[in-house]
């Protein structure tokens, strides 16, 4: 019986550590995705976005603005990283099922393409919302910094990252939600106006 | 074909219902509107709420002119009015309305605000490449119609090689040119016409079967054309949320004005388009 329980807690402790070495461990193929200048410069857009936000916050605490006018600029942020972050969930959908992994590899031109209008459109949302009504709230105080010199980049990026994907096909396809969620979403979206301080 | 006329109304009067309910979001409200005599513009108020957590519209103006339908010209139009109108009251759209109509205080004139999701305003400014439709290979499908058109040309070359056409005119009792002498058998057992048989039987053989194959390549390459087709329409469709590309029936129609100088006619029919 102790023998029984000895075997059962040992299994027990390999099988969670295989778990947790699952979620810890990226595979090859997912960081040198990562590291192509699709995610690299993504991570910049999202990074001048939050200094524009703190920007603003703070400035905002000394000049105290309506609270309709911080509703306004915080509502066009919010909805800006939405079609930011909805970028990122289409991209790691298109990972995970089949359907999208063949449109991504048999299509990589016109995929590109529509990656650049969702990019185009949502840095124009940004640009026509959050960046205006920060710059009409701030007096021109606090322009809110543009991403349009970066788009170019992102798009060389995807190109490169889809040579990637085609490079490590079978690894691509064990690819899970749990680990693009944690890798590819999470680590790369915009956050949340409230964890901008 | 009643039951096809009697499908294709239903399905044109039930589209059109679906037409009208499109896009407008349903949050202006209190639409008002002045002519100012001295500028000879029309002033537009409205207000716009905000759907859910969404601030910014495309906001658009609709007319009824006299009677008739009428779409006020982007230039003629400033103030509150086109992509990303942030929701409030008391938004305001100044028509200059000498631009596109002539216009008295006797007119009659009905104004309609609609607003619709924001939509993207530009075209691709980060690179040079338009939304690029793949290229289908048309080498396969052009070489399985060459090579099947090839192999069933002589396939029926072979169904009417001379060795059949002769057996034809000369074995065939109901031939003009039929010979009784070819049909009787001589030293070795066999008449002419059983060799001539023989061999005639063996270029049709061959003849069909060449024939069904190339009738099978030219298949098959139409059938990988029409798959690669429908793989890349599938696959735009899904690039471009699926509402674009592949068959589309779409009802037309439109409501015969029956007010002022109208003629009275209207508009019934379906429209089918395929887009790859």
């Amino acid at each position: 019986m102790i023998m029984k329980n000895i075997v059962f807690a040992v299994l027990l402790s390999f099988f969670s550590a295989s778990l947790f070495a699952q979620g810890a461990n990226i595979p090859n193929s997912l960081s040198e995705l990562l590291n192509t200048d699709f995610f690299t410069q993504y991570e910049e857009i999202r990074e001048r976005a939050h200094t524009s936000v703190k920007a603003f916050k703070k400035l905002s605490e000394e000049e105290n603005y309506s609270a309709e006018d911080v509703e306004i600029v915080r509502d066009a942020y919010t909805a800006s990283a939405e079609k930011f972050n909805e970028i990122l969930l289409n991209v790691k959908n298109d990972l995970l099922s089949k359907r999208g992994r063949k449109m991504l590899l048999k299509f990589p031109d016109a995929y590109s393409s529509n990656l650049e209008k969702q990019l185009d459109f949502a840095n124009e949302y940004y640009e026509q919302t959050f960046r205006k009504e920060i710059a009409r709230v701030t007096n021109g105080e606090v322009l809110g910094m543009p991403f349009l010199e970066l788009l170019p980049v992102i798009l060389k990026g995807m190109k490169i990252a889809i040579q990637v994907i085609k490079k490590f096909q079978a690894e691509v396809r064990k690819y899970n939600d749990v680990m693009l969620q944690e890798h590819l979403v999470e680590k790369y979206k915009f956050d949340d106006w409230s964890k901008l301080i | 074909m009643k039951k096809l006329i009697t499908a294709l109304i239903f399905c044109g009067l039930f589209g059109s219902h679906l037409i009208a309910q499109e896009t407008d979001l349903g949050n202006v409200s209190n639409v008002d509107w002045n002519y100012d005599t001295l500028t000879e513009k029309i002033v537009i108020t409205y207000d716009l709420s905000r759907v859910g957590t969404e601030r910014y519209f495309q906001i658009a103006v609709g007319a009824i002119f006299d009677g008739q339908p009428f779409t006020p010209s982007t230039g003629a139009l400033e103030g509150d009015v086109g992509s990303y109108v942030r929701s409030g009251l008391t938004k305001k759209i100044t028509w200059d309305v000498s631009q596109d109509i002539f216009f008295t205080e006797n007119t009659s004139l009905q104004i309609k605000v609609t607003s619709r999701k924001v939509q993207s305003t530009t075209t691709q400014t980060t690179g040079t490449t338009p939304m690029a439709l793949p290229e289908p290979n048309i080498f396969i499908p052009i070489g399985a119609g060459v090579l099947g058109g090839g192999l069933v040309v002589a396939g029926i070359g072979s169904q009417n090689s001379d060795n059949v056409k002769t057996y034809k005119s000369t074995c065939d009792p109901s031939s003009s040119t039929f010979s009784a002498s070819a049909t009787e058998v001589n030293g070795s057992g066999t008449s002419p016409c059983d060799v001539l048989y023989d061999e005639a039987k063996k270029d049709h053989s061959t003849g069909s079967l060449l024939t069904g194959l190339g009738v099978g390549v030219i298949l098959a390459g139409a059938g990988w054309f029409i798959k690669q087709k429908m793989d890349e329409s599938a696959a735009l469709s899904g690039l471009r949320g699926g509402d674009d590309a592949g068959l589309k029936i779409e009802p037309v129609y439109e409501v015969p004005n029956l007010i002022g100088n109208g003629t009275g006619l209207g508009t019934l029919g379906l429209r089918f388009s395929l887009k790859f």
